[in-house]
C-alpha cells in the first residue's frame, strides 16, 4: 500500500518573531502546504492520506481554519485518516467535534490505538490525544489482536531520540522504539518531532514547512511504500511551499550604515522566502547599526534581521590605560562582574557620550 | 621625550625644509603666513603620523586638504627624537599612501615601528602613553585653549582641566557632559514610569499591557468559542438522539403502517382473486354465447336474398326510379295544364302592319312632334309695331338733335358776339337727357328694346326741355354770360346726339328681330308640313292621339305573338321530357326484370307495381335485422367474430390471473405476518389477529411526540450552531495578538534594556571620574602649591583642587582660601599653564615636550612676561617649543634664552614659503 504521511502541520501557529503582515503571510503558507501535500496525494495515486498529530493548534484556531480543513480534506477525494496531537487534541471544543467531516476522513478520537481495515491483512492502528498533557504511552501494554500487516499512526515522543530533538520538546505519549514490534506492528508513523527522522520502525516525517529558522532536515511530506511482509520504502516530497534561510552577515571593516546595508544585500542576493540575517563582526565605533532599516530593505527576500556577536572598533584595552576619567571608566567596566553583552552595551554606551553622540547612545 | 629635529621634505609650502630644537625652550617666531601653523602641524604629523584603516574622519580630510604640499606628489615629514631612555629614534613618513613609515632607532638601526602601531600606523606619542588622537590635547596648548581656560568664564579653568582629566583629548565631552548627555537621552528615550508618562518606557509598557489584555481577551473569547463549539456539540448530539429515537418511533410507525397497508392488501387481493375467478369464469360463459351468436348471424348473413312476392328484391325504392316517376308524372300534368292554358292568336289588319313596320317608338316621335304644330305658328304684328314706335322715336330724337345743333349754332354765334347765357336748371335738364339716352342704351343692349326705347323717348323729352329752357334763358340772359351759355348748348347738342344714337341702335334692333321672326314662321310651317306628309305616305293618322293608339296596339299585338310562341316552346319542351323521362323509367324498370311500355299510363302503372313490391321486400328484410340485432346486440357479425377471438385468446390469460391473485393472497398474508413479527405484534388472543388499528394509533402519538422532541432538540442545536458561528465570525486572531505581545515585549525589553545600560554606564562614569578626580587633584595640588609663589609673587602659597570637580582655590599666607577663578587674567593664565603642564606629566609615562602656540598673543606686555618667564622655568626639566608671532616675544627671547638649551628659530615669510 502507499500513503502519503505528514505531521506537524501547527496550522495557526503564531510567528512572533514576525511583523504582523510576514506572520500572516506564514499562517497562509501553512495552508498552501497543505493543499500541496493533497496534489502530491493525487499525483502519486496513494490509497490514503495519513496525519500525525499536531494539525492545527487548539487555543488559536479560527472558525475559518476548520472550514479550510474540512473543504480541503473534502475535495481530495482520498481516504485521510487523523491522529489529534498534544496541539490539536481531541476534546471539548476542538476542531475536530466541530467539523462535520466528509464520508473520507477517519478520526482517531480515543486515546487508545483502535484499528481500522485499510484493505484485506491490512490495518491501521491509530490514537489521538485528549487532553494537550500528561497522555500516556499509546504502546504501553498493546498489543494487535489479528494476523497481517498491523500499522500505527499517532502523535507522541520516542524516548529515545528526547535529547536529539531539543530541550524544547516535552515527552508527550512517550514510547520506546523497540515497543512497536513487540506489539505486533510492523511500522508507526509518528508525529511531535519537528526533526524528520526514518528510523528502522517508526518514521517522523517532521513539520512539512518551516516554523522556525535553523530548522535542519528535508521539510517534506513523506511517500510510504509498505510492502507485503511490512518493508517500509520512504520517499521525502518536499511540499513546503516557505523558503527560509539563516544568513550570517560579517560586517567586519565596515564603516558607515550604507556598508551594512551592502552586506546585507549581497549576502541575500538571489535568495527568495525569508531570511534571518545574524548581523555579527567588528565594525567602526561610530557605524549607526539600525535593525530597522535591515527589515525595512526591499528585495525579494523578506528580512528578519538580528544581532549576533558585533563589536566595534573600540581599542578597550588601550583605552583602559589611559590615566582619564575615560580611561578609567573603560578599565573599570571591564573589570566589572558583568555578562559579555552588558559590558559592550555599557563600554559603547559610555564611550559614544564622551564623543557626543546625543543620538547615538543606544548601543544594539 | 624630547625633539631633536623636524625635516618638512614635503609638507604644504615647505619643500626639504628643517627645524632643529634644543633641550630647553624653543622660540620659533614668524609673522603671519611664516608657516608657524605649518610646522606645527609638521611636528605632529611627523611624530604621530596618521591613522590608517578604510574610511576616513572629518580631522583626517581637514588634516589632508590643510597640509598636501602644495607642489608635486610627494609628501613627507621626518623627525628625530630622543626618548628618556636616551634612544633616538628617526620617523620618516610618507603620508600619501601612509604606508612606508617608519620609525629607525638610529643609534642601533633597526625599525621599531611596529611597537608604537596605533590605528594601522607607528604613533610615537605611544611612548609617551598617549596616542595620536589624544598628544595634541596634551601636549600642545594653543591660544584658544588659553583663552578658554581662563577668559571666557569662571569656570573655563575647572572645564578645561576636566576636559583633559577626562580623555585627554581624546573625546570631544567631559565626563560631566557625558552623564549630562547619557541623562538627556535617557529621560527622552527611556523616561519614566510614572503614570502619563509619555516617553518610550512608559509607552512600551502601556503597549505591553494592552497587548497582554489583548492576548488575554483573545484566549478568553476562544475558550468561550470552544465552550460554545462544545455546547454545540453536546446539543448535537442530543438532537442526533432524539432525531434517532424519532426515527425509531417513526420506524415503528411505519411497521405497523406496514401491517395494515398489508392487511389491506390481503384483503384487497382476496377481492381481486374472487374477481379475477368470476371473470374467467363469465368469459367462457361469453364466449359460448357468441359463438352461437355468430353461427346463426353468419348463417342470416349468408342466406340467398330472393323476394318471396315480386320481381325486384329491393327492399326499399330506387331513388333514380322513384325520381324518375315523379318528374314522369309532372311533366303530365303540366302538360295538360299548358294545353288548357293556350293564349290568343294576334289580330291581322294592314294599317297595324303599316304600324308594326314604323314601330310603336317611331309613332310616338311623330306624335310629339306633331303636338307642336297643332298651333297658328309663330307671329310677327307686335313687333312690327314696336318698330314703327322706335321709328318714330328716332324721328323725334333727330328733331331734337337738329334743335340742339341750332341752339348750338346760335350760342356759338351769340358767344362770338354776345354772351352767352347759361342756368342750372338747363344744365340739369341736359344730365338728365344724356343720363336716360345712357341707360336707355344699356338697357337695350341686355335685350329690353321696348324699355330702351321708352327711356330714349323720355331722354328726348328732357333734351327739348332743356333746349327750351336754354332758348328762354337765351333771351334774358346778359352778354357777360354767353360763353357759358354757349357751353351749355354744347353740352345738350352731346346729349340730344347720344338719345339720337340710341334711337336709332334701338330701330336697328327691333328691324332685325323682326326679320328673325319672319324666318322662324317659315321654317315652322316647312316641318308641319314634313310630318304631315310622313304620316300621308303611310296611310297613318296625322293626329297625334290616332298616332298614339296605333303604337299602343303595335305593343299589344307583339305581346300576343310574343306570348304564343313561349307557350308553344314550353309545350314542346314538355313532350320533349315526357319523353326522355319514358325512356329512362323504361330502361330502368326493365333493368329490374319488368316488362315495360312505351305508353306513360302504362309505365305509371308497372312503377306501382315495383312500388308495391319494394314495400313487401322491406318489411321482410326487417324482420330479419330484427333476429339479427336481436342476436348482436347492436354488433356486427365481424366485430362479434373479433370480440370471440380476443375473449377466446384472453381466457387463459383470466385464468392465470385467477391463479396469481390466488399467489398473491397468499404472499400478502404471509408479508403481514412477517410485518407482524417486525412490529412485534402478538396476537392478542388465540387465534386473533392484534388490534393493529389500536396500536397504530398509540405508535403515530409516539411518534409525533418524538418528532417534536427531535425537532426541539435540533432547534437547540442549530441555534448553538448559530451562535459559535456567530462567535466565530468576531473571533479575535489569537496567533495575531500573542505576536503583537511578542512585539510588545520585546519593544519593552529594548527600553527596559537600554534604562539598565544607561543606569549602569552613569554609574560607571562617575564612580571613573569620581576616582581619577581624587588621583589627580593631589597632583595637580602639589604642582600648583610649588609654582603658586612664583607666579603670584609670593601672594598666594598654598593651593587647593577639588577631588569632585577639580575646581581650584587659592589661599594667601594667611590661609584665606578663595576661588582661582577671581585671581587676575594674568595669573590664571599662569596657574592654567602650570596645571596643564601637571596633567600632561600626569598622564603621560615620561616627560612630554610641550607644544605652545601663540599662547602670548593676547597678553600685554607683562602678562608675556610673566608667561614666558614661566614657561622658560619649566623647560628646566620638559622641552617647550614656543610657536610665536610678537616683537616683544623675539626680543625676550634674544635676551633670555640660554643657547646651549635654548633655541631662537625666526621664520619670514620670503624665505620659509
Amino acid at each position: 500500500m502507499r500513503f502519503l504521511l505528514f505531521a506537524d502541520l501547527h496550522l495557526d501557529a503564531p510567528f512572533q518573531w514576525a511583523r504582523p503582515e510576514l506572520a500572516r503571510a506564514r499562517r497562509q503558507a501553512l495552508r498552501e502546504t497543505l493543499k500541496r501535500i493533497c496534489v502530491v496525494a493525487h499525483e502519486q495515486q496513494v490509497d490514503a492520506i495519513l496525519s500525525a498529530g499536531d494539525l492545527y493548534e487548539n487555543e488559536r484556531f479560527s472558525a475559518d481554519t476548520a472550514e479550510f480543513l474540512r473543504a480541503t480534506f473534502a475535495e481530495v477525494d482520498l481516504p485521510v485518516y487523523l491522529a489529534p496531537g498534544n496541539h490539536d487534541w481531541f476534546g471539548a471544543g476542538s476542531l475536530y467535534r466541530q467539523v462535520k467531516w466528509s464520508p473520507n476522513v477517519h478520526l482517531f478520537t480515543t486515546n487508545r490505538l483502535t484499528p481500522v481495515e485499510l484493505s484485506d491483512g491490512v490495518t491501521l492502528w491509530g490514537a489521538g490525544h485528549l487532553a494537550p498533557a500528561n497522555t500516556g504511552g499509546f504502546l504501553d501494554e498493546f498489543r494487535v489482536d489479528r494476523g497481517g500487516l498491523n500499522l500505527a499512526l499517532f502523535h507522541g515522543s520516542e524516548v529515545g531520540e528526547l535529547a536529539f530533538q531539543g530541550s524544547d520538546k516535552a515527552p508527550h505519549a512517550p514510547f520506546h522504539t523497540a515497543r512497536i514490534p513487540e506489539a505486533g506492528l510492523a511500522h508507526a508513523f509518528v508525529g511531535h518531532y519537528h526533526s524528520p527522522r526514518d528510523a528502522d520502525w517508526h518514521t517522523y516525517p517532521g513539520n512539512p514547512d518551516p516554523l522556525s529558522f535553523g530548522e535542519t532536515g528535508d521539510r517534506a511530506a513523506v511517500l510510504v511504500d509498505v510492502g507485503a511482509e511490512g518493508r517500509v520504502t520512504r520517499t521525502r516530497i518536499a511540499v513546503g511551499v516557505s523558503e527560509v534561510h539563516d544568513v550570517d552577515v560579517d560586517l567586519s571593516g565596515v564603516t558607515h550604515s550604507d556598508q551594512v546595508l551592502d552586506r546585507v544585500r549581497a549576502a541575500t542576493s538571489g535568495l527568495g522566502g525569508i531570511a534571518r540575517v545574524t548581523l555579527a563582526g567588528e565594525l567602526a565605533a561610530d557605524v549607526d547599526v539600525r535593525v530597522a532599516d535591515v527589515a525595512n530593505l526591499a528585495g525579494v527576500v523578506k528580512l528578519v534581521p538580528r544581532l549576533g556577536r558585533i563589536s566595534r572598533a573600540y581599542d578597550f584595552d588601550a583605552i583602559a590605560t589611559e590615566p582619564t576619567v575615560r580611561g578609567r571608566f573603560v578599565a573599570d567596566v571591564l573589570a566589572a562582574d558583568l555578562d559579555d553583552e552588558s559590558r559592550r552595551r555599557v563600554l559603547i554606551t559610555g564611550l559614544r557620550a564622551f564623543d557626543g553622540r546625543a543620538a547615538d547612545l543606544e548601543v544594539i | 621625550m624630547q625633539i631633536n629635529w623636524v625635516a618638512a621634505q614635503a609638507f604644504g609650502p615647505f619643500a626639504g625644509a628643517k627645524l632643529d630644537f634644543k633641550p630647553g625652550l624653543n622660540v620659533v617666531v614668524g609673522p603671519n603666513e611664516s608657516g608657524k601653523s605649518t610646522w606645527h602641524a609638521a611636528i605632529y604629523a611627523a611624530l604621530c603620523g596618521r591613522r590608517r584603516r578604510s574610511g576616513s574622519e572629518d580631522r583626517d580630510q581637514l588634516f589632508r586638504e590643510l597640509h598636501k604640499p602644495w607642489n608635486g606628489s610627494a609628501w613627507q615629514v621626518g623627525a628625530e627624537i630622543k626618548l628618556a631612555a636616551g634612544a633616538r629614534i628617526e620617523l620618516q613618513r610618507e603620508l600619501v599612501n601612509n604606508v612606508a613609515c617608519t620609525a629607525k632607532d638610529v643609534d642601533l638601526s633597526i625599525d621599531v615601528a611596529n611597537d608604537i602601531v596605533f590605528d594601522g600606523s607607528p604613533d610615537a606619542s605611544v611612548w609617551l602613553g598617549l596616542n595620536r588622537r589624544t598628544f595634541l590635547a596634551t601636549a600642545a596648548v594653543n591660544q584658544t585653549d588659553l583663552l578658554r581656560g581662563v577668559l571666557d568664564s569662571a569656570d573655563k579653568l575647572q572645564d578645561s582641566l576636566q576636559r583633559v582629566a577626562d580623555s585627554a583629548g581624546a573625546a570631544d565631552a567631559t565626563a560631566a557632559a557625558a552623564l549630562d548627555l547619557i541623562a538627556k537621552f535617557a529621560q527622552e528615550q527611556v523616561g519614566t514610569e510614572r503614570k502619563g508618562a509619555v516617553k518610550p518606557l512608559r509607552r512600551a509598557q502601556e503597549a505591553r499591557l494592552a497587548a497582554e489584555a489583548d492576548v488575554h481577551r483573545a484566549r478568553e473569547l476562544h475558550s468561550l468559542y470552544l465552550s460554545l463549539v462544545d455546547e454545540a456539540d453536546r446539543l448535537r448530539a442530543v438532537a442526533d438522539a432524539a432525531t434517532l429515537n424519532a426515527a425509531g418511533a417513526a420506524e415503528r410507525l411505519g411497521h405497523l403502517a406496514e401491517v395494515e397497508r398489508l392487511a389491506s392488501l390481503a384483503e384487497s387481493a382476496r377481492l381481486r382473486s374472487d374477481r379475477a375467478a368470476t371473470l374467467a369464469a363469465e368469459g367462457a360463459l361469453a364466449i359460448s354465447t357468441l359463438a352461437e351468436r355468430v353461427e346463426r348471424i353468419t348463417e342470416l348473413a349468408t342466406a340467398e336474398r330472393v323476394s318471396s312476392v315480386g320481381i325486384t328484391t329491393d327492399t326499399r325504392l330506387d331513388p333514380v326510379v322513384e325520381e324518375l316517376a315523379k318528374a314522369l308524372e309532372q311533366s303530365v300534368a303540366r302538360l295538360a295544364v299548358l294545353r288548357g292554358a293556350e293564349p290568343v292568336a294576334p289580330e291581322e289588319a294592314e294599317t297595324l302592319n303599316v304600324a308594326l313596320v314604323a314601330g310603336p317608338a317611331q309613332l310616338r316621335n311623330i306624335a310629339a312632334q306633331l303636338d307642336q304644330f297643332t298651333g297658328p305658328g309663330p307671329d310677327g304684328s307686335d313687333s312690327s309695331q314696336q318698330l314703327a314706335d322706335a321709328r318714330r322715336v328716332l324721328t323725334s330724337q333727330q328733331e331734337a338733335t337738329a334743335a340742339a345743333h341750332a341752339a348750338f349754332t346760335k350760342a356759338t354765334a351769340a358767344a362770338q358776339g354776345a354772351p352767352t347765357t347759361s342756368g342750372s336748371r338747363r344744365l340739369a335738364l341736359s344730365i338728365a337727357a344724356g343720363l336716360l339716352i345712357v341707360a336707355a342704351v344699356a338697357i337695350g343692349a341686355v335685350g329690353n328694346v321696348l324699355a330702351g326705347v321708352l327711356l330714349a323717348v323720355l331722354a328726348s323729352t328732357f333734351a327739348v326741355l332743356a333746349i327750351r329752357q336754354d332758348a328762354s334763358a337765351s333771351a334774358s340772359a346778359s352778354v357777360g354770360v354767353a360763353t357759358e351759355t354757349m357751353q351749355a348748348v354744347s353740352v345738350d347738342l352731346v346729349a340730344a346726339r347720344d338719345a339720337e344714337n340710341a334711337a336709332a341702335r334701338a330701330v336697328a334692333e327691333l328691324e332685325g328681330k323682326g326679320q328673325a321672326r319672319t324666318q322662324e314662321r317659315v321654317a315652322w310651317v316647312a316641318r308641319r308640313d314634313e310630318l304631315i306628309g310622313w304620316c300621308n305616305a303611310r296611310r297613318l293618322p296625322f293626329e297625334p292621339s290616332a298616332l298614339r293608339q296605333l303604337a299602343a296596339d303595335v305593343e299589344l299585338h307583339e305581346q300576343r305573338c310574343t306570348a304564343l310562341a313561349s307557350w308553344g316552346g314550353e309545350v314542346q319542351r314538355l313532350k320533349d321530357s315526357i319523353g326522355t323521362q319514358t325512356a329512362l323509367l323504361s330502361t330502368s324498370l326493365l333493368s329490374k326484370g319488368y316488362t315495360v311500355s312505351a305508353e306513360p299510363s302504362e309505365l305509371a302503372a308497372t312503377y306501382r307495381t315495383y312500388v308495391a313490391e319494394c314495400d313487401l321486400n322491406s318489411k321482410a328484410a326487417i324482420r330479419t335485422e330484427t333476429e339479427l340485432a336481436t342476436i348482436s346486440a347492436g354488433a356486427d357479425v365481424d366485430s362479434m367474430a373479433t370480440e370471440l377471438a380476443r375473449r377466446k385468446e384472453r381466457q387463459p390469460s383470466l385464468i392465470a390471473d385467477e391463479a396469481q391473485a390466488r399467489k398473491v393472497v397468499e404472499y400478502t398474508l404471509a408479508e403481514c405476518g412477517m410485518a407482524m413479527n417486525a412490529a412485534a405484534l402478538e396476537p392478542e388472543a388465540e387465534g386473533q389477529r392484534p388490534d393493529v388499528a389500536a396500536r397504530l394509533s398509540t405508535a403515530r402519538t409516539s411518534a409525533s411526540q418524538s418528532a417534536l422532541e427531535a425537532a426541539h432538540a435540533s432547534a437547540a442545536a442549530d441555534s448553538a450552531a448559530g451562535a459559535v458561528r456567530e462567535r466565530a465570525s468576531a473571533l479575535p486572531s489569537v496567533p495575531e495578538a500573542e505576536e503583537q505581545l511578542a512585539q510588545s515585549d520585546a519593544e519593552l525589553q529594548r527600553v527596559l534594556q537600554l534604562r539598565e545600560t544607561l543606569d549602569r554606564t552613569t554609574e560607571f562614569l562617575t564612580a571613573a571620574q569620581q576616582h581619577l578626580y581624587r588621583d589627580v587633584a593631589p597632583i595637580l595640588t602639589k604642582t600648583l602649591a610649588e609654582w603658586l609663589p612664583f607666579v603670584t609673587s609670593g601672594r598666594y602659597v598654598r593651593a587647593s583642587i577639588n577631588p569632585l570637580d577639580l575646581r581650584v582655590e587659592v589661599a594667601t599666607r594667611l590661609g584665606v582660601f578663595r576661588s582661582a577663578e577671581r585671581l587676575s587674567v594674568g595669573t590664571r593664565e599662569q596657574i592654567y599653564l602650570l596645571l596643564r603642564v601637571a596633567l600632561a606629566e600626569h598622564l603621560t609615562k615620561e616627560s612630554c615636550p610641550l607644544l605652545l602656540d601663540d599662547v602670548t598673543v593676547h597678553a600685554d606686555d607683562a602678562r608675556k612676561l610673566g608667561i614666558l618667564q614661566l614657561v622658560h622655568r619649566l623647560t628646566e626639566d620638559r622641552q617647550v617649543i614656543l610657536f610665536a608671532q610678537e616683537r616683544f616675544v623675539a626680543d625676550w627671547a634674544r635676551a633670555n634664552l640660554d643657547p646651549k638649551r635654548d633655541a631662537l628659530i625666526e621664520l619670514s615669510p620670503s624665505t620659509s614659503i
